[in-house]
């Protein structure tokens, strides 16, 4: 059985039709990606996952259950979490306090300290600036307090959306292999990212999406090759 | 007029006491503007009819205007609770089915709300100005507590500075502090984000309402006791004071409104005690069309979560 199934979703907002047809699925422990153009509805596919948009039409499915009439809150505690474009992490928190806030869900003050020093070791520049204001870092640094603000929500799928945006490629490449090893812990990972090269060599599974539509899926491997995609998403 | 240095300083001392007892009023008021548009980017304009609604559920508790007369503690208690609940209602009832609308639909929405319980309250306790009978309450709150000269501190203007001053450091241990308090702030932040790490945003802006309203209702219940005077339409020129404090504090933050507050309440007393004792109301409005013209972010506020009023 998939962990994550859509299955012809179709989204709106107002008279744009901004999802026509989306169906993929993701199954435990995959990193599967979603590329695409700016527009082609990337994000809007995982605001519909996320609950946060309501599709008019077709089913998601996580874990074999509808998220249809549940809310945000209750798929986060069902181990669904995303990391929104543009990180949104809380500007006038501290890192620390961002940090709680990921694990806001959670109960048992020795298991979230636990995971907190887990993500303090995953990502040490967060431990040095643990009381500054999550809004003075980098960009950078923004990235990795998003993922692990995800983290501290012990995650069974963790929806990324473009965490290389806007970030130097040494940058991207470090960001890039945290995910690696995040997935490593066994965190099935949908990666949406406009960085098709770097995200098709990290995924299992690539699906390319255009105008509200997935027109090619395939074996990332496979996709790497594809004239199509090598002309429209590699620059080659 | 008063023409030795001493009475003028005496004078000057009893409008700063007088003026910070209504500045904390008006703090206690203009937080709640304050945490609900933090949330919601709502101004909640029926705000001021809470308020009003602390002072006659306290007033008829304690005198038995609905046929029993209750402890003055209790009274205040169950009409702070009532306050408390019916903010949480107007969000339900009002608000909550406009919170994916265009901010102008809510905004007339709570303008209607105010004036909706204005005239419930009229139906309900009549237009005369009422007045909280001298027995059912505590005879000590109306015995000066400090005295030097000219200068009478009552125990009524002690009890609400440091009603105030509790409910306000209350109020930051909780927003600081609290699993509540850092949900609060974080959809304040970003609301998307909050539901993404699992805040129930809807329940979060009913504890909000909840605070804000019953902390009106205290306000509400100090008011009538101040002035003793109680009647459907208090809330509406206390409401635009204690709105125009959260505007200078800055909309949203909550040190702003308490800052704009007692600076309000000190504006007000000394402009109609040195200027003319008409111009104390228009002192608030003059305050709030400035802050709007010169800083519309306000003491505290952040630009960009005032966008109210920009452009
Ligand atoms: N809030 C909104 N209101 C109206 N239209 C929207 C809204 N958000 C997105 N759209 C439209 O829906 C379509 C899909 O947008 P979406 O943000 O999902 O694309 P995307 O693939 O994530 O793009 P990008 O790579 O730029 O992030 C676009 O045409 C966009 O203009
Ligand atoms: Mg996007």
């Amino acid at each position: 059985m998939p962990l994550l199934k859509l299955n012809d979703i179709h989204c709106y907002y107002g008279n744009i039709h901004a999802l026509k047809g989306v169906s993929f699925e993701i199954y435990h422990g995959e990193i599967r990606t979603l590329i695409g153009a700016n527009g082609a509805g990337k994000s809007t596919v995982l605001m519909a996952i996320s609950a946060i948009l309501k599709p008019r039409q077709g089913e998601i499915l996580y874990d074999g259950m509808p998220v249809a009439g549940r809310a945000p809150d209750e798929l986060v505690q069902a181990g669904l979490c995303q990391v929104p474009e543009g990180r949104r992490i809380f500007p006038d928190m501290t890192v620390g306090e961002n940090l709680e806030m990921g694990a806001y869900c959670r109960s048992g003050r020795a298991a979230i300290k636990a995971n907190l020093e887990m993500v303090y070791d995953l990502f040490p520049v967060l431990s040095k600036r643990r009381r500054q204001a999550g809004g003075s870092l980098s960009g950078g640094e923004q990235q990795m307090l998003a993922l692990g603000r995800a983290l501290m929500s012990q995650p069974e799928l963790l929806l990324l959306d473009e965490p290389s945006l806007g970030l130097a490629p040494l940058m991207v490449e470090k960001i890039f292999s945290l995910i690696e090893r995040i997935a490593g812990e066994g965190i099935t990972i949908l990666l949406v990212e406009q960085n098709a090269q770097a995200a098709l060599r990290l995924a299992d599974y690539g699906y390319v999406m255009e105008s509200g539509k997935i027109i090619l899926e395939a074996p990332a491997r496979k996709l790497l090759q594809d004239e199509r995609v090598k002309e429209a998403y590699l620059g080659e | 007029m008063p023409t030795t240095l001493l009475e003028q300083s005496s004078l000057f001392l009893q409008q700063f006491v007088n003026g910070m007892t209504l500045g904390s009023i008006y703090a206690l008021i203009a937080v709640g503007y304050t945490m609900v548009y933090g949330v919601i980017q709502l101004i909640n304009f029926a705000h001021g009819e809470i308020y009003m609604l602390g002072a006659f559920l306290s007033f008829s508790l304690v005198s038995g205007f609905f046929g029993v007369g209750l402890p003055f503690v209790l009274a205040v208690t169950i009409a702070v609770l009532v306050c408390a609940l019916a903010g949480v209602l107007l969000d339900l009832v009002a608000y909550r089915p406009l919170r994916r609308s265009p901010r102008l639909a809510a905004l007339i929405t709570a303008i209607g709300m105010s004036i909706f319980l204005q005239n419930l309250a009229l139906l309900i306790w009549g237009g005369q100005i009422r007045s909280f009978p001298r027995a059912v309450i505590p005879v000590f709150l109306f015995a000066p507590a400090l005295q030097f000269g000219e200068v009478v501190v009552s125990w009524l203007q002690v009890v609400i500075l440091l009603t105030a001053v509790i409910l306000m450091v209350v109020l930051q241990l909780i927003v600081h502090y609290t699993r509540l308090g850092r949900a609060m702030r974080a959809i304040a932040q970003d609301q998307t984000a909050a539901a993404l790490m699992g805040v129930n945003v809807d329940r979060v802006v009913s504890y909000t309402f909840a605070l804000g309203s019953g902390l009106g209702g205290v306000a509400g219940i100090l008011v009538g006791l101040y002035y003793n005077a109680v009647y459907p339409t208090m809330g509406y020129l206390a409401g635009i004071k204690a709105f125009a404090a959260a505007v200078l504090g800055g909309i949203g933050s909550i040190p702003g409104a308490i800052l704009g507050g007692g600076i309000l309440g000190l504006a007000e007393v000394f402009g109609a005690g040195y200027i003319s004792s008409s111009y104390g109301d228009g002192i608030a409005y003059a305050i709030m069309i400035l802050v709007i013209l010169v800083k519309p972010a306000g003491l505290f506020g952040r630009p960009s979560s005032n966008k109210l009023y920009r452009g």
